[in-house]
């Protein structure tokens, strides 16, 4: 119930903005994007000033005040500056993003230990929940926001707005000062955001820098979808279908939370929901179209009425008791901010921990995992969906999430995990003292170690460079203990700079290297760690060692590693689920620190530093990389989820869709289903395809890398380069390669890279040419095109050069870089008198083999190809192999490495059975007649076209 | 009333689309005055009023209305003195407005707007009355926004609009070209019968050499942005259409006009 009273009421406080959005779109014609920055200003203002002492009241009305600065500035810019009114808009919308940073300080302010507004409220509730009753007062409110609008609607002073709106060159010549109003416009219509803004604050407890995000369309989504529920054009209708909008736009949104959406397509939802408004309010005005909707309406609604009755079942189906069991089903909640390393972790741990304390999803527990996927606004609808869902008890992972989660449930027990600091967001004043139903793990990165880390490696430590994004509450929070543990230190000075992108990092990171210093020294910071590796790059480069907090980053070519391990945290979030479970309450349940320190080092930088590390500095670290590059791990994280981990990931990984690869992989599978792998080795195998797409298949290749999968299957070879380049560690097994050689992966079948075996499947061009010879006597000239990008590609044509002077061939060769070039090449080959075309190994031109085959077929040109299943593209004749045998046997060679084979052990081989595949038809259909020497070692004949 | 001298201005100066439109006006006009406006394309009888209303500020010259200098004042704060009809009736209302609603807006003109609800039932009988003048049966339509309603409609509503608080100036830019001959001569007779009644000093460009004559005391005749002829109320006591034309023709032997000019002339009136 509170889900919908909670889309009811932001609803109302979305209204304000929406009547602001209709002044300046609907009144004065003018689609004003500032908004989506001082609906933060707002916010940023009322909170600040609530922090401050200011009455909650009287921080409202002087964020009207700040919102109409706002306006004015945009009026300004627009009138003065004759700059047109959207890009006024966004100008002052990008500059006030810097003045919302600077008036709060920091990203995010929270109110939690401060009154509200609403607080006003809570001493004449007669006995109704929070949200129902704030509904009540909200509503009247609303009434009231509506009369004003309305009454000054109607006032000179907004007539005068009106006919500015309607025609600016009538307003003028009734001696009206155009450009004054249009400012008055929009300083009203900003105010009245701004005042949204500083509401929205005060009922969910926080401002948040990227709040206003997304403003502008909101409002205009809820005066479009107001206008065409009421008709009417009274002034008095119009203001109130604002309001309407507002409020229906809120209860979609909660609607398809409810039905169990995923939040990341809120967006979408929202831009299709105004386009079908749009178009169905542009059909109601059109008669004939009106005339045709009528005839197919009944069709139309019984498609809505099926979709709604199906949800509806599908919802009770879901939601209907479970079967009854003796023992209480818990619901367990899990809400994480984002995807990102440390959280991950984290919930990881806790999962696994849930698992050893014996509550186990399906059974006795009903674990539910929600992630906002990095949006604040998304967090407080997944907030309001587990408020109505009844859970016992809610696990949030970072500080936003927890941070918004303590305001809004105050009944559920809540456990927060991986907070740096939880009494920054007024989770409580102490360990022992805090919210009732609120208690946790924490801990923040001790500054003073990660220094004094970094000092007993850089004894002359002087200067230490630090990068950070002052919008994020968390990096601020950290930056400032390391200015405090410098500052104490007394002796070394610290250049920092402010980034507010990954694009920034690498340029900031050059210049502060720049500043004489000895060390980078990093504190916790998600775009800073996320970006390291543009760090990394100057930081070896310069020779200028590099200490974090984050023991990820050490294999990326960190030096130094002081943190936490984030698996602590989970460990002892579970354990204390286990007792709130049990029946403690929370708030005799203290905070606690995590428990688990890493300390890390790269002893491999060290060497390409020249730095000189003594065994006795690093004699307590758990985390140790070798100057060969083995690790030794002793953290507990790997200690925790490695072994317990039973089933074994598998990335298999294509490069593209092209036939031979998808054959390989259709033989790979089957024989894996054949042989029942899944279960005898527990094995869970994820598929990956770059689309034939470099830049995919390098983010393809790192997340393989990043999400520790425990082997890596790869067909194709830049699959294999991709993941070569990547990692050097987890066991990878590679099969559709033509010359794993010249790829650069091994020097011979034996000497490889240690952790990469597999088979090389060399295209038989020897015997192919030889066949064409037998096929063709007369011929003379050879047309071939190929990617000179793939490395695979230009082997084959090697080797054709060399054997069509043996037989007697004139090669011509013609270059294609992407599948669209391919065509063209072809062409431009017809036109040099080509007898025979001629393609081998080249994954590009395979792409687009049908219409080579078919373009080359009406020519009566015969095409050769290396790819056996070629024939059935249209193709003349194939050597090659048939590619599901290639994936079955690349299989055999994984199952030689699960069985416990080293792979630098296993030498790598040819694999290629020679097979001939005859397209008898085209060949009758071209009148070439092959010889019966030729058709018996043929292996397949295609006999109809 | 209003005094000009010595007036100029050049649009788009220093480019290929240079156009020297007003090349030195001169001219005097008393209160009561009717003046009216003849000449060709381009010669800047439009510019001549945007002049005077302020739609732009002028290179060179001097623009007095009632002793006051109003050379550098931008348009919104002359619209106090002069109110004016464009040819275009549509941009003369507020079409997403009511008729009460702009004729209230008109009633402002140059009047500061208030944080306050004026248009009372007192104000909404007077507009009433007002709009009964016009004898098109809109008296019970007070309440419709603009929009719904005809061009010659809409223009009927515009001049009301801007005699409704009596103008020290009205100035009428070929308000009538844009309706069709029915409506266009009701709208004259409004014209002469509101101007008639207040005594407005007036000026309407016009492209009708009938309305030339009849109406008003003063004829000026414009071309290539100067003041070339100027006839009087005795003058034109003695003329018709053929007469001005002749009068043209005149012009033409001092070599002022062209022959294609004149053509022109003629193919026009």
């Amino acid at each position: 119930m509170e889900l919908w009273f909670g889309a009811l009421n932001l609803g109302i406080l979305y209204s304000l903005m929406a009547i602001g959005s209709l002044l300046t779109y609907k009144i004065l014609n003018f689609a004003d994007i500032t908004v989506d920055g001082s609906f933060t200003t707002g916010a940023a203002v009322a909170a600040i000033l609530i922090t401050m002492g200011v009455d909650p009241s009287l921080s409202l009305i002087i964020a009207f005040f700040a919102g109409m600065i706002t306006g004015i500035a945009t009026g300004i810019v627009y009138t003065w500056l004759r700059i047109s009114g959207l890009l006024a808009g966004i100008l002052v919308m990008i500059g006030l993003y810097s003045i919302n940073l600077h008036v709060m300080g920091k990203s995010n302010v929270p109110l939690l230990q401060f009154p509200t507004v609403f607080n006003y409220f809570d001493p004449y509730n007669p006995g109704l929940a929070n949200e129902v009753w704030y509904f009540v007062c909200l509503s009247v409110f609303g009434a009231i926001a509506w009369t004003a609008t309305v009454l000054f609607l109607k006032t000179d002073l907004g007539l005068t707005l009106r006919s500015t709106g309607n025609n600016p060159e009538m307003s003028k010549a009734t001696g009206v000062n155009v450009d004054f109003i249009y400012i008055l416009g929009l300083a009203i219509s900003n105010g009245l955001v701004a005042l949204a803004g500083g509401f929205v604050a005060q009922y969910q407890g926080f401002a948040d820098i990227q709040m206003g995000i997304g403003t502008l369309m909101v409002g205009l989504a809820s005066v479009i979808i107001g206008e065409t529920v009421f008709k009417s054009k009274s002034l008095s209708i119009m203001v109130f279908s604002a309001i309407v909008g507002s409020i229906l736009y809120r209860l979609i949104i909660a609607g398809a939370l409810y039905a169990g959406m995923n939040p990341i397509d809120l967006k979408l939802l929202t831009s299709v929901f105004v386009l079908l408004t749009l178009f169905l309010s542009k059909v109601s005005n059109d008669r004939n179209q009106m005339q045709k909707f009528k005839k197919n309406f009944k069709w139309i609604a019984i498609g809505l009425v099926s979709i709604l009755l199906i949800s509806v079942s599908y919802f009770l189906y879901d939601s209907s008791p479970q079967k009854k069991s003796q023992s209480k089903v818990y619901k367990i909640a899990i809400v994480q901010f984002a995807e990102n390393g440390l959280l991950d972790v984290t919930r990881l741990a806790f999962l696994e921990e849930l698992k050893n304390l014996k509550y186990i999803d399906g059974e006795n527990a009903k674990i539910v995992y929600r992630n906002a996927h990095g949006d604040i606004a998304t967090v407080n609808q997944i907030l309001d969906e587990i408020e109505s869902g009844g859970y016992d008890i809610v696990l949030t992972i970072s500080t936003p999430v927890t941070q918004a989660a303590i305001k809004k449930l105050t009944k559920t027990p809540i456990i927060f995990a991986t907070v740096a600091n939880p009494f920054i967001i007024g989770a409580g004043t102490s360990d022992r003292d805090h919210l009732p139903n609120v208690t946790g793990v924490y801990g923040w990165v001790e500054a003073d170690s990660l220094l004094q880390l970094t000092k007993s490696f850089v004894p002359n430590l002087k200067n230490a460079g630090l990068l950070y994004d002052p919008g994020q509450s968390n990096s601020v929070f950290n930056y400032d203990m390391m200015k405090k543990a410098i500052a104490n230190d007394g002796k070394v000075k610290l250049q920092a700079m402010t980034i507010n992108s990954s694009s920034e990092v690498q340029q900031a990171a050059q210049t502060i290297a720049e500043k004489n210093i000895q060390a980078f020294i990093l504190t916790p910071d998600n775009i800073v760690y996320s970006a390291f590796d543009a760090i990394a790059k100057v930081s070896l480069h310069k020779k200028i060692p590099t200490f974090l907090a984050d023991v990820e980053r050490l294999k990326d070519g960190a030096f130094g590693v002081y943190g936490h391990d984030y698996t602590a945290s989970g460990i002892q979030a579970a354990r204390m689920l286990r007792r709130i479970l049990n029946g403690v309450n929370p708030k005799s349940i203290p905070f606690e620190k995590y428990n688990s320190i890493v300390k890390g080092i790269n002893l491999k930088t060290a060497k390409l530093m020249n730095i000189p590390v003594k065994p006795e500095q690093y004699s307590d670290f758990n985390y140790i990389i070798k100057e060969d590059g083995t690790i030794i791990d002793k953290t507990l994280k790997h200690e925790f989820l490695s072994n317990k981990n039973t089933s074994k990931k598998v990335a298999l990984f294509m490069f593209s869709e092209s036939k031979p690869l998808m054959d390989s992989r259709d033989g790979f599978i089957a024989k894996v289903k054949e042989l029942g792998l899944e279960k005898k080795y527990n094995l869970i195998i994820d598929e990956k395809n770059a689309q034939n797409d470099y830049a995919i298949g390098q983010s393809v290749a790192n997340d393989i890398v990043r999400s520790k999968y425990d082997y890596i299957v790869t067909f194709s070879t830049i699959a294999l380069q991709l993941c070569a380049k990547a990692n050097t560690e987890i066991p990878h097994i590679f099969g559709t390669v033509t010359d794993p050689f010249v790829a650069g992966i091994a020097k011979t079948k034996a000497d490889h890279q240690k952790n990469i075996t597999g088979i090389s499947t060399f295209q038989p061009i020897e015997s192919t040419l030889k066949l064409m010879r037998k096929v063709f006597p007369n011929a003379k000239t050879i047309g071939m095109v190929w990617n000179p990008a793939e490395a695979n590609s230009e082997a084959c044509t090697e080797r054709t050069r060399i054997f069509a002077k043996k037989f007697g061939f004139e090669l011509v060769e013609a270059n294609a870089t992407n599948a669209n070039e391919v065509h063209e090449a072809v062409k431009s080959l017809l036109g040099k008198k080509i007898d025979i075309f001629f393609t081998s190994g080249d994954v590009t031109v395979s792409l687009a083999v049908n219409s080579v085959a078919k373009l080359l077929a009406d020519k009566n040109i015969p095409y050769f190809t290396n790819t056996f299943s070629d024939v059935e593209s249209g193709a003349f004749m194939t050597v090659g192999a048939d590619y599901q045998e290639v994936g079955a046997e690349t299989l055999n060679i994984l199952i030689r490495v699960l069985d416990g084979e080293k792979t630098e052990n296993i030498s790598i081989e040819n694999f290629m059975p020679e097979k001939i595949y005859f397209n008898k038809a085209l060949a009758e259909k071209m009148k070439i007649q092959v010889s019966d020497e030729v058709l018996k070692s043929v292996s397949k004949v295609r006999t109809n076209l | 009333m209003i005094k000009i001298t010595n007036l100029h201005k050049k649009f788009n100066e220093g480019t290929f689309d240079e156009v020297y439109a007003l090349r030195g006006i001169d001219v005097e006009i008393k209160d009561g005055d009717f003046i009216t406006i003849i000449g060709t394309n381009g010669s800047g009888k439009s510019t001549l009023l945007n002049a005077i209303s302020g739609s732009f500020i002028a290179d060179k010259g001097k623009i007095e209305v009632k002793n006051k200098d109003v050379t550098k004042k931008p348009d919104f704060k002359r619209a106090k003195y002069i109110a004016r009809v464009f040819q275009n009736p549509f941009l003369g209302t507020a079409p997403g407005m009511t008729i009460a609603e702009n004729l209230h807006l008109a009633n402002m003109r140059g009047k500061s707007r208030k944080l306050w609800i004026s248009l009372d039932n007192k104000h909404k009988a007077f507009y009433r009355e007002q709009i009964a003048l016009l004898e098109m049966q809109l008296e019970d339509r007070m309440n419709n926004v603009i929009g719904t309603l005809s061009g010659g409609q809409r223009q009927a509503i515009t001049l009301l609009m801007s005699v409704i608080q009596k103008p020290d100036v009205l100035l009428l830019d070929e308000h009538t070209a844009a309706l069709d001959p029915k409506s266009a001569a009701q709208l004259i007779r409004l014209t002469k019968m509101f101007i008639e009644r207040d005594k407005l000093t007036t000026i309407m460009i016009t492209h009708s050499m009938q309305q030339a004559i009849e109406l008003g005391n003063r004829t000026i005749m414009m071309h290539k942005g100067k003041i070339i002829e100027e006839i009087t109320i005795k003058e034109k006591a003695m003329y018709n259409v053929d007469d001005l034309l002749d009068k043209f023709a005149n012009i033409r032997k001092i070599e002022k006009l062209t022959p294609e000019l004149l053509n022109e002339f003629r193919n026009n009136y």
